[in-house]
């Protein structure tokens, strides 16, 4: 595989020279392109290639068990049963309308505060630049289930520093009900990786040619018009990268919601998650099962990471 | 040159990957046997890991080394059957009775009829038919878990109860006292999954599950668990029990510290956890019989306990089938079993040792082992566990989060149908 992909040619050398050096050349830089790719390729194929393949192959088959306890155990040709399997089970299904809701509440909540974050740290005026953007990128350095034990421990209704004074003024609730639930874990995941994509989107405005934006000073844009109309258009393509991200990143939740169950709050569903549900069909002897689950997720996320893409390509080709 | 420097490095690249590639296949098979069995033992239960040392001293040629994994629900069977799918099991495992007829049929523990069969005759009989699975045995019990009511001799004193309850009418009437009393004190904490509903349907004498020739018979939905379901969820509604947190939570700990709660009804082992988590409340918990069903009556419960299985792949088996035996009835083993583990001897020499008949300064000098020698020969045997029981406890506590425990108890009873079935095994919806 990575043999056949060689780079494109070198720029011509100033020198024409003769064919047989050419070809030479040619084949060293093929080799040494060759090298770079292998560790690539075999660790790319080992850990991504054969899983994903082994989950789809998987997915198409189906464990026969007789007797009380499964007795010998035969592998059989199920064709699409597991799929249907997993769309019909409601526990599944309902976690992905779940993460969906999330998804579609919480990526743009993270994604403006991102967004106007990165434009604060990016104005002329900004002050202590570097302190603010470690402060912003902090939460992200810590790992996702100290975050969410924390955050359980702040949230939970006997031990939370909120309650308190919310109860002081007349509002009582529990903020880990199972009503309260979704919207708690968004605000983990928003504290977790607000400062992430503020830092992608920051990079991406550093980045914009000086001389554009002493244009549009000179054109006495600043301030506010200045990042609606040149900044936010122009850093366009990290605002798409990082919506990607986050949408994968909702398909995936695992941790806040499984810390949460972990801790058995009422409430706190185990099957909160796709994920969740697939490791509990998994653990419970139905690894084919699982499997489907596997694969009907990674569906959906690629149909809407991708269909993101294509859909913002086409616009910027319209415009 | 530039371009030398390149391939030197990505050689450098490719032969490093390679290198650490073959290195993670190679680890581990280095494990031939010649001379002294060397063998892993995971498990969870405090007192394993002194246990362990004590057969390793007695025994030099059979090395086992003991390894802390998450208990069983919490990820730790996971863990065992990722180790037999990769080939790297260790030789034996803790099991509890309420996971060993799902443990085998994910083909994951191995029978151990032919080294066991001379044990078999030392454990209580019930723990014997719990540990096998189509009349094979597939682990030694280790112990059981006798349930009593925990209850708190300051705040019953403070609120005029004499006694502590006898019968459920009475554990209702003084939870209503309490609550009268003092909103903020709950009586005692809610079942909240398929562990706590378990022990106290256990006591009614009604099983969850039975067999009819080579199919399951699926009752968890029966008048006795509906009893049980509906008595804590009228306490739940009327707010006189706590309706999260669990002994041991942080919440229960914090509540218990606070004099927020008064009891909670839960097994023998949980002794370690309250004398470990809550020092300061040394000489205010005491320990009084599982209230009952109808006046005069004893019958309890068992909530929990656990065997030592032998796991699918084990090349020495029989010397595994030795330690597990050793874990459940050496003397010296049981003694630590209870004073570091609280763990309540299957073992019926073990029911004699005298540690279980010494005060505990904890309880206030109280013999508590009193109580549960008493629970313990009052337990039902008529318990049969299904082969899906991570499935009924995931949703078991998916379904109190979302309804109430009676209608919790009606959905788990027809996810449980459903899960047996797409297992490929046969089953009646009882």
């Amino acid at each position: 595989m990575s043999t056949q992909t060689a780079p494109p040619p070198a720029p011509a050398p100033a020198r024409v020279v003769a064919g047989s050096s050419r070809r030479r050349h040619h084949r060293r830089t093929a080799l040494s392109a060759a090298g770079f790719l292998v560790p690539f390729g075999v660790l790319f194929t080992a850990m991504m290639l054969a899983p994903i393949g082994y989950a789809i192959y998987q997915s198409f088959y189906k464990v026969h068990r007789q007797g009380l306890f499964g007795g010998a155990q035969t592998t059989e040709f199920a064709g699409l049963d597991n799929f249907t399997a997993a769309l019909h089970d409601g526990d599944f299904t309902a976690s992905l309308g779940r993460v969906a809701l999330l998804g579609v509440v919480q990526v743009p909540v993270m994604l403006g505060l991102a967004l106007a974050l990165a434009l604060l740290l990016d104005a002329r005026s900004a002050r202590l630049r570097k302190t603010f953007r470690m402060v912003f990128f902090l939460p992200y350095a810590l790992p996702g289930a100290i975050a969410a034990v924390m955050w359980s421990f702040l949230l939970v209704k006997d031990l939370s520093p909120f309650t308190g004074p919310l109860g002081a003024i007349g509002i009582h609730t529990d903020f880990l009900s199972a009503g309260w639930i979704p919207v708690s874990i968004g605000n983990m995941i928003t504290w977790g990786w607000t400062g992430y994509n503020m830092l992608i989107i920051y990079s991406a405005l550093q980045s914009l040619p000086a001389e554009v934006i002493e244009a549009a000073a000179l054109d006495n844009c600043t301030g506010w018009r200045l990042a609606w109309h040149i900044k936010i258009p122009m850093v366009r393509s990290s605002l798409v990268l990082t919506t990607v991200f986050s949408i994968i990143g909702t398909a995936q939740l695992y941790t806040e919601p499984a810390v949460l169950a972990a801790a058995r709050i009422p409430g706190a569903s185990n099957k909160f998650s796709p994920i969740m549900n697939t490791t509990l069909t998994a653990s419970q002897a139905d690894q084919n099962l699982a499997a489907a689950e596997s694969v009907l997720l990674a569906l959906v996320t690629l149909v809407l990471s991708f269909g993101l893409l294509k859909f913002t390509q086409r616009k910027t080709a319209d415009a | 040159m530039k371009s030398r420097v390149f391939r030197v490095a990505a050689t450098a690249v490719a032969v490093a990957s390679l290198a650490s590639l073959a290195a993670c296949g190679s680890n581990g098979s280095t494990s031939k046997a010649s001379g002294p069995v060397s063998m892993e033992f995971w498990g969870w239960a405090p007192g394993y890991d002194k246990i362990t040392a004590q057969w390793n001293a007695a025994h030099p040629d059979v090395k086992v080394t003991f390894k802390q994994i998450p208990s069983g629900g919490k990820g730790g069977y996971d863990q065992m059957t990722n180790a037999i799918a990769a080939g790297k099991a260790p030789c034996l495992g803790q099991v509890t009775y309420n996971d060993i007829p799902q443990m085998v049929v994910k083909n994951a523990l191995m029978d151990i009829t032919p080294y066991a069969s001379g044990d078999t005759g030392k454990y209580l009989d019930w723990t014997v038919a719990a540990s096998s699975a189509g009349g094979k045995t597939y682990g030694i019990p280790v112990d059981t878990g006798p349930m009593a009511l925990y209850y708190r001799t300051d705040l019953f004193q403070k609120f005029g109860i004499t006694a502590p309850p006898a019968t459920w009418d009475e554990y209702a009437a003084d939870a209503a006292k309490v609550h009268a009393a003092d909103p903020s004190v709950a009586f005692g904490t809610a079942p909240q999954d398929a562990y706590d509903m378990a022990g106290l349907s256990w006591q009614t004498g009604k099983p969850w599950f039975g067999t009819q020739g080579t199919a399951w018979q699926v009752s968890i939905d029966n008048p006795g668990t509906q009893q049980v379901a509906k008595y804590w969820q009228d306490l739940k509604d009327k707010q006189e029990v706590m309706n999260n947190g669990n002994a041991w939570d942080p919440n229960f700990d914090k509540a218990s510290e606070a004099g927020k709660v008064a009891t909670f009804v839960n097994a023998a082992w949980a002794v370690p956890g309250i004398t470990g988590d809550l020092k300061d409340l040394s000489g205010k918990w005491a320990v009084a019989p599982m209230p009952t069903w109808t006046t005069g009556d004893k019958t309890s419960a068992n909530s929990g306990g656990s065997a030592t299985s032998v796991l699918s792949g084990c090349k020495t088996p029989k010397q595994a089938e030795q330690f597990a035996a050793f874990l459940s009835s050496d003397p010296d083993a049981v003694s630590t079993g209870i004073t570091v583990g609280g763990l309540y001897p299957a073992s019926k020499a073990g029911l004699d040792n005298p540690l279980l008949s010494q005060p505990n300064p904890y309880f206030g000098g109280q013999k508590i082992y009193d109580v549960f020698k008493q629970s313990a020969a009052n337990i039902p045997t008529t318990w049969v566990v299904g082969p899906t029981f991570g499935q009924v406890e995931a949703d078991y506590s998916d379904a109190i989060g979302k309804s109430g425990l009676p209608q919790a108890t009606t959905t788990v009873q027809q996810k449980t149908v459903d899960k047996i079935k797409s297992l490929g095994l046969s089953v009646t919806g009882g």
